[in-house]
């Protein structure tokens, strides 16, 4: 009891803590020192697990020590830098925070009393020596880091001197030399042994005494002044010639200063070796003297000035080529000889360009005191100058006379873009302005029309008058255009007689139709193609962007599909894009090339029906009729293709067919004669056909290449080619009738059109519509139509055919009505050229020989005829 | 006199001191972040004028040591040395300390001490336990000096049981000595325990 006492006491006076634990780990003893600094009571404390009052002790080395102690009886420190804080421990005053936390110390031992294993804690604050060797630490950190730094310091600066390119001398006040960098030893070739017993003035002995002497004096002096004055001298620098070791000659620059370094005063030389100068200059004086020889000689101008710009010299071309005199140098800028309407542009733009790129290039006009009959173009160089230490020094520039190179180039470009014969752009070019044209109206969002317009008759004039006719009314046409259009508008031949127009900001949509009438107007005034005058008449497809295409593509095939529209709506005019045009286009495009292939194939032929007098049942007619032999589906009827041929606008290419395959037909016939002068072929034209101006002269010509008496040939139209222009379908008749051609009018009784035209018309035979006589089985009112047909027919002195007669009652009843001609199944099927022929011979044992027929009269040009 | 071992007695005595240095790095890796490794790669028992020898073949003249003495069936010191520039190198690698102080701060001195408290620790209280000997250690103290000075022992018969040990840092590499110099009597007594021990494992 007494000595547990006495530890007791003694342990409460220790300044350390004291724990002790029995070999279950509970604490059964604490001293004061812990309970003041855990702020533990005892009651939180003896008899406790130490685990149960230190819970966050479990994974410390600690916890495992107090088991290496009660278990296997070792015992250990616990070090502050691996344990810095085994328990929370804290400054008396400031228990729990934990910035006061103490940096502890630990000693764990066995203890073993009477065969029964206890574990003693003792633990140290070591906070006070903690402190110390943290600061310890830094201080020792620090001045570290500072000699690190000095060391790097002085060995980068030992490695500049050494490095420098120029040689370092350093003198001391004795006039000893006392420093020598590697350079200095490369520079002269000795080591730096040999320097520091040479002295300046061995150095100096490549150049002659005086200058020796100078130096070594100013290098006294320079010491002597340094060591008087106290204080560094300014840095002043000589040129001399010093000595290799070898003994060349070293042409160098010599720099003296003087430093104060811890109060003694010292001469710093430093030395840099001129011959790289000394060989650059000499060069640079033969290439300037290069330079002149070769300016005198080339063919082009050769100028150079002063950094400003100003001109310093000019070699003889340059005078030639800008007409100046030496009067200019040294006063006038390069860029004097610049056109004036050009200058502050090449100014500018070589102002731009100085600082990108070292070369300028440009090509500008000459400026001419006096004005001359052509400009004169040149190709300028120039390029800067620069002298030592890559300072501006000038320019150097050439001019090269490129007028006619330019001249060529302007031609070139006008054959490339312009077509030759109008000077209108060209079909490339216009594709051109067309992109460039939508590009600006997409960033201004702005609007532009599209004409693409086409001459009708051009085709005839050509065919009749000669290319040479042609092409002055290609080139007439092109000038009227240029007058009756803005600047602003690009006016393009494509190609044959097609032209395009594009009108930039039109304003108001009547603009548009103000420009197409007026081109159209100013287009059907005549034209005088040399012995001719002609009157040809234009249509006009109008698209516009961006409302019906936004690509060139698109505009050019909207314009095309308006220009078909307003050839069909009837020539001479105009016609806005349509989208529904589109769909029909594609629709009808395999029809039309498969249509436009067959007539290409001469797949088109003529059949030939004939058709009989009622009285005695002789053919005296026959109607051509077409039929397509399609490779692939054998020989067609018209219902199956004319309407669709019609619809895609080749229904005039295959009456042309159809009206050349008769004629030929018809000769063939009277060749063979098998039949007579009087024998008369009705061939079907189109209203597209028989309105175009040109027919009347297409009908004459034909008659002439295949000698045809006209009286032959009988053109069968219908009542359409009244309705759509009568007066012209007049004039039509008239001049077709003057050659001799009979007219026959078609379908009558089917339209609804006046019967006054007929009195009006010189029609010479008239067609009762197949309908009315297939009406005639019935009995009534057909018939008393077929009369009635019949006798406004003979009052008007008119034949009358019938055709589609399929039965004898049929013909009964027409002969005996007075019906003239009989056509239809009863009498024959149309056929070919060949059934014809027999069917003929067959029908006609006698056939009258005496074809002498009458001389068709070729004074008469049809044209007059539709004046 | 020889403690000469059988080649079963002798792997029987590197398995031991291998377990215990194992136990070591395990509470070294609790210590310290980074991965130590320790490997003994031989154990020996020879006279102790021969291990004064042995160890100068390895190290310099200075050394840094760790002493715990041992008394009970065993009785002698057991000794951790390095060479000094070693100790320095492996508190301050252990702690991650860049500070280049000359010599071993108190805390450093501390942080060594515990370093081969751990080493000590670790073999002697395996290798008693498994040899089933009964012993006391003390706590462990610090010194440093010459090798004669620090490995020497009273008694001209004394024997010493030495073991080299690498520690493997992620860095560097530190050899270090652990020596157990130890009288006769308690040579004969870890001799006789070894055979027990390795007859316990023959039957």
């Amino acid at each position: 009891m007494k000595i547990q006492f006495d530890f007791r006491q003694v342990a409460d006076s220790l300044d350390a803590g004291v724990v002790i634990l029995d070999s279950g780990f509970r604490v059964i003893y604490f001293n004061n020192w812990m309970y003041a600094r855990s702020g533990m009571a005892p009651e939180r404390v003896l008899n406790l697990g130490l685990l149960d009052i230190f819970p966050d002790l479990k994974d410390s080395r600690l916890w495992d020590c107090c088991k290496d102690a009660i278990e296997l009886r070792l015992p250990t420190r616990l070090s502050n830098s691996f344990n810095p804080t085994p328990f929370p421990l804290y400054d008396p005053k400031q228990v729990g925070n934990e910035l006061y936390r103490l940096q502890q110390m630990v000693l764990v031992k066995p203890q073993d009393v009477a065969g029964e294993m206890f574990c003693e804690i003792i633990v140290n604050d070591v906070t006070p020596i903690v402190i110390k060797e943290n600061w310890l630490k830094r201080i020792a950190g620090e001045q570290r880091q500072e000699a690190l730094l000095r060391e790097q310091e002085q060995s980068q600066l030992s490695r500049i001197i050494d490095h420098t390119a120029d040689a370092i001398l350093v003198f001391q006040q004795s006039g000893q030399i006392d420093v020598v960098n590697q350079a200095a030893e490369k520079m002269f070739g000795y080591n730096k042994a040999e320097i520091k017993s040479m002295g300046l003035e061995l150095l100096l002995s490549g150049g002659d005494e005086p200058q020796r002497t100078f130096l070594y004096d100013r290098l006294n002096l320079l010491i002597s002044q340094a060591v008087s004055l106290r204080r560094p001298l300014p840095t002043q620098a000589v040129t001399a010639t010093m000595v290799r070791k070898n003994g060349e000659p070293l042409p160098a620059e010599i720099k003296f200063s003087s430093s104060d370094s811890d109060g003694r005063m010292s001469i710093i030389t430093i030395i840099r070796d001129r011959s790289a100068e000394v060989e650059s200059e000499r060069i640079l004086r033969e290439s300037e003297n290069r330079f002149k020889t070769l300016a005198k000689v080339a063919p082009v101008g050769i100028f150079r000035t002063d950094a400003e710009g100003i001109l310093q010299y000019a070699n003889e071309m340059w005078f030639q080529i800008t007409g100046r005199s030496l009067n200019d140098l040294h006063s006038e800028s390069w860029l004097s000889v610049v056109k004036e309407e050009q200058r502050e542009e090449v100014e500018a733009d070589w102002g731009a360009r100085r600082a990108l790129a070292p070369s300028f290039v440009r090509e500008f006009v000459i400026r001419r005191k006096n004005p001359e009959r052509s400009e004169t173009w040149v190709l300028c160089h120039l390029m800067p100058e620069y002298g030592l230490h890559q300072s501006l020094t000038g320019y150097v520039g050439t001019l090269t006379d490129i007028s006619e190179q330019r001249r060529n180039q302007d031609e070139i470009e006008r054959l490339a873009y312009y077509d030759s014969l109008t000077g209108l752009a060209n079909r490339r070019f216009f594709k051109d302005r067309l992109e460039r044209s939508i590009r600006e109206c997409q960033r201004g969002n702005k609007a532009f029309a599209l004409f693409a317009l086409d001459l009708d008759e051009f085709k005839r004039v050509n065919d009749s008058l000669g290319h040479d006719a042609g092409d002055r009314l290609l080139v007439e046409v092109a000038r009227r255009l240029q007058n009756c259009l803005r600047e602003v508008d690009t006016i393009a031949r494509i190609g044959g007689d097609e032209f395009s127009v594009i009108l930039p900001g039109f304003g108001e949509p009547e603009n548009i139709v103000r420009a197409a009438a007026r081109i159209i107007q100013a287009l059907h005034e005549p034209v005088n193609v040399g012995q001719e005058w002609v009157t040809v008449s234009t249509s006009i497809g109008i698209t516009l962007y961006p409302a019906d295409a936004e690509n060139v593509d698109g505009l050019i095939k909207n314009a095309d599909l308006a220009l078909y529209s307003a050839k069909d709506n009837g020539r001479n005019g105009y016609a806005f894009f349509d989208p529904r045009m589109n769909v029909h286009a594609e629709m009808n495009l395999v029809l039309e090339n498969r249509i436009r292939r067959g007539i290409a194939n001469d797949e088109f032929l003529v059949y030939l029906q004939p058709q009989v007098r009622s009285s005695d049942c002789m053919p005296v007619r026959a109607e051509a009729l077409v039929r397509w032999r399609d490779p692939a589906r054998g020989i067609l009827l018209p219902a199956e293709f004319i309407q669709m041929a019609e619809k895609v606008r080749l229904i005039k290419q295959l009456g042309e067919v159809v009206l050349e395959k008769a004629c030929s037909a018809m000769q063939h016939l009277l060749q063979a004669q098998v039949v007579a002068n009087d024998f008369r072929v009705a061939i079907n034209i189109s209203a597209s056909q028989f309105l175009d101006p040109a027919f009347p002269f297409r009908i004459w010509s034909l008659l002439n290449r295949y000698k045809l008496p006209p009286q032959c040939i009988e053109l069968e139209v219908t009542e359409g080619v009244f309705i759509s222009d009568l007066n012209l379908a007049r004039r039509v008749m008239s001049c077709v009738k003057g050659f001799g051609v009979a007219i026959s009018l078609d379908d009558f009784g089917t339209g609804y059109s006046s019967l006054s035209y007929l009195s009006y018309l010189p029609v010479d035979t008239l067609k009762i519509d197949r309908s009315f006589i297939s009406a005639l089985s019935e009995q009534g009112d057909g018939q008393d139509i077929v009369l009635a047909i019949i006798d406004v027919a003979q009052r008007l002195r008119c034949e009358v055919v019938a055709e589609g007669v399929e039965t004898e009652a049929q013909f009964q009843f027409l002969r005996q009505a007075g019906c003239d001609l009989i056509q239809g199944y009863w009498i024959a099927k149309p056929m070919d050229v060949e059934a014809f022929e027999q069917f003929i011979r067959d029908r006609t044992p006698t056939l009258l020989a005496n074809a002498s027929g009458m001389r068709v009269d070729s004074s008469r040009h049809p044209i007059d005829h539709l004046k | 006199m020889t403690f000469e071992l059988t080649p079963l007695e002798q792997d029987a005595l590197t398995e031991i001191f291998n377990l215990g240095i194992g136990r070591a790095a395990s509470a070294l890796n609790k210590m310290v972040e980074d991965e130590v490794i320790l490997r003994v790669p031989e154990v020996v028992i020879i006279p102790h004028h021969r291990a004064t020898e042995y160890i100068q073949n390895h190290v310099d003249d200075k050394i840094t040591a760790i002493r715990q003495r041992v008394e009970g069936d065993f009785s002698g010191n057991a000794i951790l040395l390095f060479p000094k520039s070693n100790s320095l190198q492996l508190v301050r690698t252990l702690l991650k300390d860049q500070v280049p102080l000359d010599s071993l701060t108190e805390l450093e001195q501390e942080a060594l001490l515990e370093v081969g408290n751990v080493m000590l620790n670790a073999c002697f209280g395996t290798v008693t336990n498994l040899l089933q000997l009964n012993i006391t250690i003390s706590l462990p103290e610090l010194e440093q000096g010459k090798v004669n000075d620090i490995v020497k022992l009273g008694s001209k018969d004394a024997w010493a049981l030495m073991l080299q040990v690498h520690f493997s840092l992620p860095n560097k590499d530190i050899e270090g000595f652990v020596s157990f110099i130890a009288d006769v009597i308690s040579m004969q007594h870890l001799k006789s325990s070894l055979v027990r021990f390795v007859n316990q494992i023959g039957s």
